[in-house]
């Protein structure tokens, strides 16, 4: 099921009336909740893979059991020897805990990468075929359910979280069909409270909500399913035959079309979110403004790179590994980690390991800058100037957008052939077909999107805010005509429910 | 108390203001696009079963094409002579025989209490089909998106085939027609993917009629794939579809004509004439003379024009329809007229 499908458009009022209709106080009534969102998401993931339900049911039990059992044995109160062999005893099953987490993750999601890779290397050895290669189908959300689990024993296990003890609420949490497909990443301190209590359904849940679910669905179904087929798939699957400036084009487009096809999947999944009363974190803060490659990562996919930093980086930059205090070794092993996140392959992996580089390369230089500004104070002026923010900003967005060659590649002689052609060493001369009305429209979109955050943006918006309410309703309902008109009927898959 | 209503009524009136917009738009849409309903299985099959055909006609969304034949032969015959299109959107000869088997046999077969034929007036079946249909192209479950022949299923089919694999874009399309039909006088929901209401506002913006005009792409595009056809002809599967249907209708004693359905003139080079086309041609005749059935090749012979094609390229426009149905009565399909007899 897809939140772009006719399907769900069945789906989602039944479940919300359901959702609405049961018991309004107490227990009862947060356990009917709980237990409409988790039939739900069950019946959600069903539709993908019954069988594959085994799976997340597996994780989702151990992960639970494993919590409950680290919160029965707290180290507090105990003599020094009884708490440092608690101590072994809580890491090791922590430790077993998350390796078996990951172990779903490894098995359905890179073992057979791993083995063609070892195949690969053996095979050059003169070693053929030593390694069977495993080639299973990936349960819908893994991903992503991963590292919600994962976040949530490390939670549990460093004793910043009490475990969850009622395995509806824990499920629901987990498994909320909105968030299965690609997120946001949940975390345990900031959501899971929110399945403890009866949620109550609020004025500004359900405006914010559909408010939310209709740009999220634009961006999606109108941006993000035009760009795709009519100037991203055609120069990427052969860019040898287009010109330099095409390719230019059709880069720009995919930067595009990733950012409205998984921003409008979160939005959708927080706006659906609000109308069950439930706060999902924010994913996207407007990216294409940063001026810098950290901040850039702050305002893209904000819930995987918040996750990676905390339980990656600042483990293993402030822990007592050999990585301590060495801030670029850490982005380079975390966009490594974020690479091989999104997909087993060569790609990624070349994907993750250009912005760990650069990451490690910004904060070198950032490290210097601030030296410089500190004997002299024209440095920060320096700074705060237009032609270095414009600068900044066309350097960052640059890189960016380079970085999605590999990520967008399927292989990297693809990728290589691509690049070459970005420099007019391609050999082509093709122009993007379909350059219209409709690319202009993305364009325009993206641009006033981003704009309604900078200068006189946000006031423009409180004034639509405060305009009449039949106005507004007017506005709404042209916004849905202009949907029905430019969105075909049609299935469309998101690009971050492969990940 | 107050505050918390008063926000439940803005709310309230912001939702009856964006659905009364889309509902006056919707209304004022149709002033300039009106409804255009289509003939799909499930209404011909309605059809079929309130009346009781002398001529059948399966194939895909071409066997529209003969909505204009039916209609003429009507008025010739006064009514002796009556047709059924049952149209497979998107459908190929495994769909054709799928709704043979399941949605236009019980129809045939069905008989009163007293053992007689309940429809005992089907003397005609003509199968409209090209060289695409016997193809494996576009087969499966993945490749096709749009427009399929899930449109023929009922809820039931649709049901078996989610339980054995899962939801996908090919049982989705079942969904969608449902979706269209709960909402069969609202434009928007129609056009949903036809682009009707563009090239409608278009043409009313610029006060010029639609431009028949065909997009060189697309033309070099339909040549490109006539002329590769021949390399994906006459796939098993397809071909004992074929086969069956044939069987079938043979086995009840109707006579069969097998139709190659017209091709838009400026779509077919000479090289696609002298192979694709050529080799479907020849294998299909020489089957119809070993099945003892009829033959009509007009997929280049017939007097439509480029003009009288959709700027999709595929199907015969309104006018068209009714030029080949009275070009068609007047020769090869003469024989229908007679078909009450």
């Amino acid at each position: 099921m897809s939140f772009t499908g006719v399907e769900f458009a069945v789906f989602f009022p039944t479940v919300f009336l359901l959702y609405w209709v049961g018991p309004r106080r107490g227990a009862s009534g947060r356990n009917w909740q709980n237990a409409i969102l988790l039939l739900a998401s069950v019946a959600f993931y069903a539709t993908w893979s019954p069988r594959l339900l085994v799976v997340l049911t597996a994780a989702v039990a151990t992960s639970f059991a494993a919590g409950v059992w680290l919160d029965a044995r707290p180290t507090e109160g105990m003599d020094e020897a009884q708490a440092a062999i608690m101590r072994k005893k809580r890491k090791a099953i922590a430790v077993i805990a998350v390796i078996m987490q990951l172990g779903f993750l490894g098995l359905f999601k890179y073992a057979g990468f791993f083995s063609q890779s070892l195949n690969a290397l053996l095979d050059a050895a003169g070693i053929s075929d030593a390694m069977p290669v495993l080639r299973l189908a990936l349960p819908l959300g893994i991903s992503y359910t991963t590292l919600i689990q994962v976040g949530y024993l490390l939670e549990v296990y460093w004793e910043r979280s009490p475990a969850c003890r009622d395995p509806l609420a824990y499920s629901a949490f987990v498994a909320f069909f909105p968030q299965l497909i690609a997120g946001p990443i949940v975390r345990t301190r900031a959501m899971l409270p929110q399945y403890y209590e009866r949620r109550a359904l609020r004025t500004d849940d359900v405006a914010e909500g559909a408010a939310s679910f209709l740009l999220g669905f634009a961006m999606k179904a109108l941006v993000a399913d035009w760009l795709s087929p009519n100037l991203v798939a055609p120069a990427f699957s052969n860019p040898g035959a287009y010109s330099a400036g095409a390719l230019w084009i059709a880069l720009a487009a995919y930067a595009t079309q990733l950012f409205c096809d998984f921003a409008g999947y979160s939005l959708m999944a927080i706006g659906t979110g609000r109308l069950f009363g439930l706060t999902l974190p924010e994913n996207f803060r407007y990216p294409f403004l940063s001026k810098s490659l950290p901040e850039f990562w702050r305002r893209w996919h904000i819930s995987l790179n918040t996750w990676l930093f905390d339980y990656i980086f600042a483990p293993l930059t402030t822990g007592r590994s050999r990585f301590r205090g060495r801030v670029g070794a850490g982005f380079v092993v975390v966009f490594l980690a974020s690479g091989l996140w999104h997909g087993p392959t060569w790609t990624f992996v070349l994907w993750g390991l250009s912005h760990g580089i650069a990451m490690a390369v910004h904060h070198a230089y950032d490290e210097w800058y601030k030296r410089r500004c500190r004997k002299d104070r024209r440095w920060v002026e320096a700074r705060r100037s237009k032609p270095y923010g414009a600068a900044a900003w066309v350097l960052t967005q640059a890189f960016f957008l380079l970085t999605l060659v590999p990520f967008r590649s399927p292989g990297l002689r693809a990728a290589a052939d691509f690049a070459a052609g970005l420099l007019g060493l391609g050999g082509g001369s093709g122009r993007v077909g379909h350059f219209g009305f409709m690319a202009l429209f993305c364009a325009a979109f993206m641009v006033v999107f981003h704009s309604l955050q900078v200068g006189r943006g946000p006031a423009l918006m409180e004034r639509f805010r405060a305009l009449p309410t039949p106005i507004r309703g007017v506005s709404y309902g042209l916004a849905m005509v202009f949907l029905l008109v430019f969105v075909p009927l049609g299935a469309s898959t998101f690009i971050y429910a492969q990940f | 108390m107050s505050g918390m209503l008063g926000g439940w009524r803005n709310l309230l009136l912001v939702g009856f203001c964006a659905f009364a917009t889309v509902a006056a738009t919707d209304a004022a849409l149709q002033t300039v696009v009106p409804l255009n309903p289509l003939l799909e299985v499930d209404s011909a099959i309605l059809q079929y079963a309130a009346g009781d055909p002398t001529v059948l006609v399966v194939g895909s969304s071409h066997a529209r094409s003969f909505v204009a034949l039916g209609r003429a032969l009507y008025e010739r015959t006064h009514g002796e002579v009556r047709v059924q299109s049952v149209p497979v959107e998107w459908g190929k000869l495994t769909n054709y025989a799928w709704v043979l088997e399941n949605r236009i046999k019980p129809l045939i077969e069905a008989r009163t209490s007293s053992g007689a034929l309940r429809r005992p007036s089907l003397r005609h079946v003509l199968i409209v089909t090209e060289w695409w249909d016997s193809t494996s192209q576009g087969n499966g479950t993945s490749s096709i998106t749009m427009g399929l022949p899930a449109r023929a299923w009922r809820w039931r089919d649709f049901l078996a085939d989610l339980c054995a694999n899962n939801l996908n874009n090919y049982n989705r399309n079942f969904l969608q027609k449902i979706w269209r039909e709960l909402w069969p006088k609202s434009i928007l929901v129609q056009d949903r993917g036809h682009d009707r209401i563009i090239e409608g506002l278009r043409a009313s913006i610029s006060r010029k009629a639609p431009s028949s005009a065909k997009d060189p792409k697309s033309i070099e595009f339909w040549q490109a794939m006539i002329e590769g056809g021949e390399q994906s002809l006459f796939e098993p599967s397809q071909m004992k579809a074929f086969d069956e249907l044939v069987s079938y209708f043979k086995g009840r004693d109707l006579d069969v004509t097998l139709l190659l359905y017209p091709r838009m003139p400026g779509t077919l080079t000479q090289k696609a004439k002298d192979t694709t086309l050529r080799q479907f041609s020849q294998r299909m005749r020489a089957i119809a003379q070993e099945k003892g059935i009829r033959f009509v090749d007009i997929t280049a012979s017939s007097p439509l024009t480029d003009d009288d094609f959709a700027p999709d390229l595929d199907h015969v426009l309104p006018d068209g329809n009714e030029r080949l149905a009275a070009w068609a009565l007047a020769g090869d399909l003469s024989f229908l007229a007679g078909a009450a007899q």
